[in-house]
């Protein structure tokens, strides 16, 4: 009996993570032009806060999730409005440099303020797993897709029926237009900063069950979101999407078949052969730089 | 014109004597205790790592968040060559320096295609697949429980006190720093700095845009592949922690917190950071918290970074 099927199930259901933490970056990256590094510390922010509210303040699961995903929005939204904005027209070095910066400075907070023992967050869903002949589904893995699904058709929503995402779609085209045609940059900017980190933040919640909690934990969870973004063309959503799932599926055949422990560094090195032989993603379009 | 590069080159001897009375006065003022010399020497070390990165950063105009895989890649091998066969520093160095050159290729020759954030994403990885490597390829790397270097010996001499390891990374470090001084005023230098700041331009003049960014790569990774050497006798041991994200972000952030493309700056955030991190290591998180902080702080207030504080009218890049 094959069990191919399985890892790519499995695969699918890392692969929504890395493909949430993907479009966070590119949602940010469309409306800005800003790489936000501190995507990870900010995830990391998140599932402490969904942690404390849990153990500290005794708060049910998944009121405590959505409090978290609240603060994740904020932080995004003040990260933006208090921060980012000032750099705006700043060359791409010091945009980078300021993320890091955000990044260096929430790890070292989280640090001090949880201290550097691993913690843990339980299953989201606790159901027995189901088996359909030889596969079997994991009910968390199962919820893992279910979330990327609702999400991103929540996105769509936003991005195709709203004031909103028409102000988001128009930025990521053209940001001097979109003021001339009265679209509010600084506020779209800011929402759009507040919903990327929550997806984040997401991402982060699902993915510490599996793992355990520290400071650091999430820098491999957005190195493959980035990976996940450039396989998908910086830029594009759908791209983010697929390039996340495709990420989990070849993660968790390299895992299985290769070399567990060298997981990270295969992916690396598919990254930098996906970006010599297609320098804009393997579905982005070749971008024509004008003298 | 003239006036200003004559004072420019008085300053700037000025700064290298006071450079060399401090490294001098500095084992006699510490009374040639073995842990100050110790984490002079650390601090000499971290120094020429970035400097080199300042060279691809500040000279050549390219983003490197992985520094420390190089920095690990001359340590490894200097380590593993002093293990195994009790190869001489001065062989492991070379070795080092030529190992983390051949490495900055694997992210040099897809750089010449890509810039700022794919750039960044890029050399963070290959910093984190370096790091992963070192702790997983256990027959060569011994793991998480690191290599011990043996005996040091530099050119037959061998190296049994702190003072030694000390004046050698000092001296090292005077090196890398006039390399560094000099670069642009030389030809290479003058390459770098047209591909920086417009890539049409140099194109246009007849540089080959391509070879100019791998030659960057090559001599910065090469720089920090010595440094890794000289880290590895200094320590005694090696092991992956030493060569995390956490360690890339601190080199990168001695040149942005000092200034991109000063050498003078670069020494100085340096001096400055390395301070904070070894004066606040003892409370987890506050280092890089401190650190983190500093860096949002000057890319908001001090876009130049800290050489701005003598070099006015030059912070605007």
């Amino acid at each position: 009996m094959s069990i191919l099927p399985q890892i790519v199930l499995s695969g699918l259901a890392q692969g929504s993570l890395y493909a949430l933490a993907a479009l966070g970056i590119v949602l940010i990256f469309n409306a800005g032009g800003i790489v936000n590094f501190a995507q990870g510390a900010m995830a990391v922010v998140t599932a402490y806060a969904t942690w404390g509210l849990l153990n500290g303040a005794h708060v049910p699961y998944p009121l405590a999730v959505a409090l978290a995903l609240g603060a994740a929005f904020a932080l995004g939204v003040a990260t933006e409005m208090l921060v980012l904005r000032r750099v705006a027209d700043a060359p791409p070095l010091t945009q980078i440099v300021v993320t890091l910066g955000l990044l260096m400075l929430l790890t070292g907070l989280v640090g001090i303020v949880f201290g550097h023992d691993p913690r843990s967050l339980p299953e989201l869903v606790t159901l027995p797993s189901i088996s359909l002949g030889s596969l079997i589904l994991v009910p968390s893995e199962g919820f893992d897709l279910a979330v990327l699904i609702v999400l991103v058709a929540a996105l769509m929503l936003l991005l195709r029926r709203t004031k909103l995402g028409l102000g988001m779609r128009a930025l990521s085209q053209d940001r001097f237009a979109a003021r001339l045609a009265g679209i509010s940059l600084t506020r779209v900017l800011s929402l759009t900063w507040g919903i990327g980190v929550a997806l984040a933040g997401a991402a982060g919640i699902l993915a510490v069950p599996s793992t355990t909690l520290t400071p650091a934990t999430m820098d491999t969870l957005v190195i493959y979101g980035f990976v996940a973004a450039v396989f998908g063309g910086f830029g594009t959503l759908s791209g983010a999407i697929v390039g996340g799932l495709l990420l989990g599926v070849v993660d968790n055949l390299i895992k299985t078949y290769l070399a567990p422990e060298l997981s990270l560094s295969v992916v690396f090195a598919l990254l930098l052969l996906a970006l010599y032989v297609r320098p804009n993603g393997l579905f982005g379009r070749a971008v024509v730089r004008k003298v | 014109m003239v006036s200003s590069a004559v004072l420019s080159f008085a300053r700037s001897e000025r700064f290298a004597l006071l450079a060399l009375v401090l490294a001098i006065a500095f084992p006699i003022a510490c009374g040639f205790r073995t842990y100050p010399l110790f984490i002079a020497a650390q601090f000499a070390v971290f120094a020429m790592v970035a400097l080199s990165l300042d060279v691809l950063m500040g000279r050549s105009g390219q983003i490197s968040l992985g520094h420390a895989g190089f920095f690990a890649l001359g340590a490894y091998a200097a380590a593993i060559l002093s293990a195994r066969f009790d190869v001489d520093l001065l062989a492991g160095a070379i070795a080092g320096a030529a190992l983390a050159a051949l490495g900055s290729l694997i992210v040099g020759l897809p750089a010449t295609r890509l810039s700022g954030h794919y750039l960044g994403i890029v050399t963070l990885g290959f910093g984190v697949a370096v790091a992963q490597i070192a702790l997983k390829w256990t027959a060569l790397t011994n793991g998480d429980e690191g290599v011990h270097v043996r005996t040091i010996h530099l050119a037959g001499i061998v190296l049994s006190s702190p003072l030694h390891v000390y004046a050698v990374a000092f001296v090292a470090l005077a090196a890398v720093a006039v390399f560094a001084a000099r670069l642009p005023r030389t030809r290479l230098g003058r390459a770098f700095a047209a591909v920086r700041d417009s890539e049409i331009a140099a194109a246009a003049m007849g540089i080959s845009v391509a070879r100019t960014k791998v030659t960057a790569f090559v001599i910065s990774a090469a720089i920090a592949g010595a440094a890794g050497a000289l880290y590895a006798a200094l320590t005694g041991f090696v092991a992956p922690e030493d060569f995390g994200i956490s360690q890339s972000l601190l080199f990168f952030a001695m040149v942005v917190v000092g200034g991109t493309a000063s050498t003078a700056g670069t020494l100085l955030g340096a001096l400055v950071l390395d301070a904070v991190s070894q004066g606040a290591a003892t409370v987890g998180g506050l280092s890089v918290a401190l650190i983190g902080a500093a860096i949002v702080a000057v890319a908001l207030f001090r876009p130049a970074g800290l050489k701005s504080l003598w070099r006015r009218g030059e912070g605007s890049r």
